[in-house]
């Protein structure tokens, strides 16, 4: 998501990401990445849990896994250590001001993503 | 209760270790909330 980040802004939202790893992690993530959004993380995984998200061995170490990561690492993506839960699959929301779902996904594996587009054509019903 | 009501009332940490309630951050504008799997 950080790719659209920029249209994100120029409808009028904000990109926010929640991790799972502790706090000196998201620290250390956000001044490595020099992130300008707001970051949090959830070593509770509470969170997640009440977003539905996904967690297993079996979402994480999936056949798919191995097709995801080439993907990714043809975009030059490169995993370092991983901080955080290893077995918690991500997932994206675009909520409206105030309150309201306009789009959800739950990843099923790892490397599992949305659609940048899909993203913000449903920002742009949501967006002021 | 509806998911962005559920996750309104949560609470998550920010990189000082301060709670922030989920709800204030699309109180005033839309958000794309991206949960990641892990840091790194």
């Amino acid at each position: 998501m950080r790719g659209i980040i920029d249209d994100i802004r120029s409808h009028g939202a904000e990109l926010v990401v929640v991790g799972s790893g502790n706090v000196r992690q998201a620290a250390a993530f956000r001044d490595e990445l020099a992130i300008d959004f707001p970051l949090f993380t959830d070593p509770s995984l509470r969170t997640y849990r009440s977003a539905g998200l996904k967690r297993s061995i079996g979402a994480t170490l999936n056949p798919t896994l191995l097709g995801n990561a080439m993907r990714a690492f043809k975009k030059g993506y490169r995993q370092k250590r991983v901080q955080g839960d290893p077995w918690q699959q991500g997932g994206v929301f675009v909520i409206a001001a105030g309150g309201g779902v306009a789009f959800e996904q739950r990843s099923d594996a790892a490397g599992d993503h949305p659609d940048p587009g899909d993203v913000l054509a449903a920002l742009m019903e949501v967006a002021p | 209760m509806s998911l962005s009501q559920d996750l309104e009332r949560l609470t998550a940490l920010d990189p000082e270790g301060e709670a922030v309630a989920l709800g204030t951050l699309w109180r005033e504008c839309p958000v794309v909330l991206a949960f990641v799997r892990h840091f790194g």
